[in-house]
């Protein structure tokens, strides 16, 4: 019921401000290695396309980021990672990026929830570094019973809060997710879902991603 | 100098081979897992002799979830449920028999002996931390509905069993301890936790 009246009230604030709306896809893959006991090595692959933006049918393809990242486990519920990411641009302008983290597992009674508080440096030929400042919270939740067995299903929702400085200007923008995962075994997964992104780079701006997500471990 | 333009895009027909490539061996994989589940089940699916025995020892008992569990030891069935305003978890071989009743607790609930020598076991951990008590009741399907209606506890085992993080041997991990009515330790084990690598990325 609750997860209904989520999409509910998602869909009606995107249709409401629809005039701004981008829409696409970002297709992700992400694969872990461990390292030893305690740390890990991971890259992830993803790539935005968008198909429909301001109205009209409009085929664009924006970008691929190659991110790489080595995590440490602090405890058994916490880790910090440290990644880099290179993005390919349409336009050509590349980018560098330099990502901290820390996130950290909390255990419910019926479900997982995901911390994560990133810091990030932006470093493009064509612009002044931008820093950023996130807090992501997402919840898994099993559709069928209390845990999430092989090959169950589950949801995950999420919301990030992405603060951005760049020239002396702040950027405020809101990333809401909500996936359907299946779990085919511990260490493989699929989730295909929504990520609908908020923002406000000179007006009110809309972007609406279905996304298809791989995790892989090794 | 121009800027160099380097563009990677996804073609669909290479993004579906690559899928297939990757998950054929875990769908393979997946179907020769050791089956080991817990999910809900239907009320009508649970054997009558469970519903049965729940509804004469707690009686007027409504809202109670089933959950079917398979491992390699077989079928059972799980009640859960809040009672007496405790989460209360009872579980049923396949053919309704109970087996055992599990009640979360507070570790300031527990009898006091039992209490001090569990506090001590903790104590004696590095980075401690508790995440889940809960009571165990074990006996036979008469004394186990006796402890409940009349609070009689002959015939009945008490366990406690415990789900903590902490630094044993050098493995900070999460962990499993199971201890006896008097709060002594029978065994312990570690805890396998899912990846966290969609929570982390």
């Amino acid at each position: 019921m609750r997860v209904v009246l989520f999409v509910g009230l998602l869909f009606s604030a995107i249709f409401s401000t629809s005039q701004n709306l981008q829409t696409g896809i970002l297709p992700q893959v992400t694969l872990t290695a461990p390292i030893g006991d305690k740390w890990e090595y991971t890259f992830k692959a993803e790539s935005m396309q968008s198909f429909y933006s301001e109205g009209e049918q409009d085929y664009q393809y924006i970008r691929t980021d190659l991110q790489n990242f080595v995590s440490f486990r602090l405890t058994p519920f916490s880790k910090l990672a440290g990644g880099y990411q290179y993005r390919f641009l349409e336009s050509g302008e590349n980018s560098h990026r330099y990502i901290q983290q820390y996130s950290w597992l909390q255990r419910l009674r019926q479900l997982r929830m995901g911390h994560r508080i990133r810091t990030d440096q932006t470093v493009s030929p064509a612009e002044k570094t931008e820093f950023r400042f996130r807090y992501r919270l997402s919840t898994e939740l099993p559709l069928n019973g209390s845990t999430i067995d092989s090959r169950e299903f589950y949801l995950i929702l999420s919301d990030e809060v992405v603060l951005g400085l760049q020239s002396g200007l702040f950027d405020l923008e809101n990333r809401i997710g909500l996936s359907l995962g299946n779990n085919l075994n511990n260490n493989r997964k699929i989730e295909v879902g929504l990520d609908y992104r908020l923002d406000r780079p000179d007006q009110l701006r809309n972007r609406l991603w279905w996304t298809l997500a791989f995790f892989f471990k090794i | 100098m121009t800027a160099k333009r380097l563009k990677i895009g996804f073609s669909i027909e290479a993004f579906a081979i690559c899928l297939l490539v990757c998950f054929l061996p875990s769908i393979a994989s997946a179907q020769q897992a050791k089956l080991e589940r817990e999910e809900r089940t239907k009320l009508r699916e649970v054997p009558s002799d469970a519903k049965n025995w729940l509804r004469d020892a707690y009686e007027g008992k409504k809202n109670v979830k089933w959950y079917k569990e398979t491992n390699e030891e077989g079928v059972s069935y799980e009640a859960k449920f809040k009672w007496n305003q405790e989460f209360h978890s009872v579980e049923f071989n396949d053919e309704g028999a109970v087996l055992d009743i599990e009640v979360d607790r507070d570790l300031e609930d527990v009898d006091s002996q039992a209490r001090e020598n569990l506090q001590s076991y903790f104590d004696s951990l590095q980075k401690f931390r508790l995440l889940k008590l809960q009571q165990q009741f074990s006996g036979g399907a008469g004394d186990l509905e006796d402890m409940m209606d009349e609070d009689e506890f002959e015939n009945i085992t008490v366990r406690y069993e415990v789900e903590f993080y902490a630094l044993i041997e050098g493995d900070y991990e999460l962990w499993e301890g199971l201890f006896d009515e008097s709060g002594q330790r029978i065994s312990l084990r570690k805890i396998m936790q899912r990846p966290t690598d969609n929570l982390d990325y």
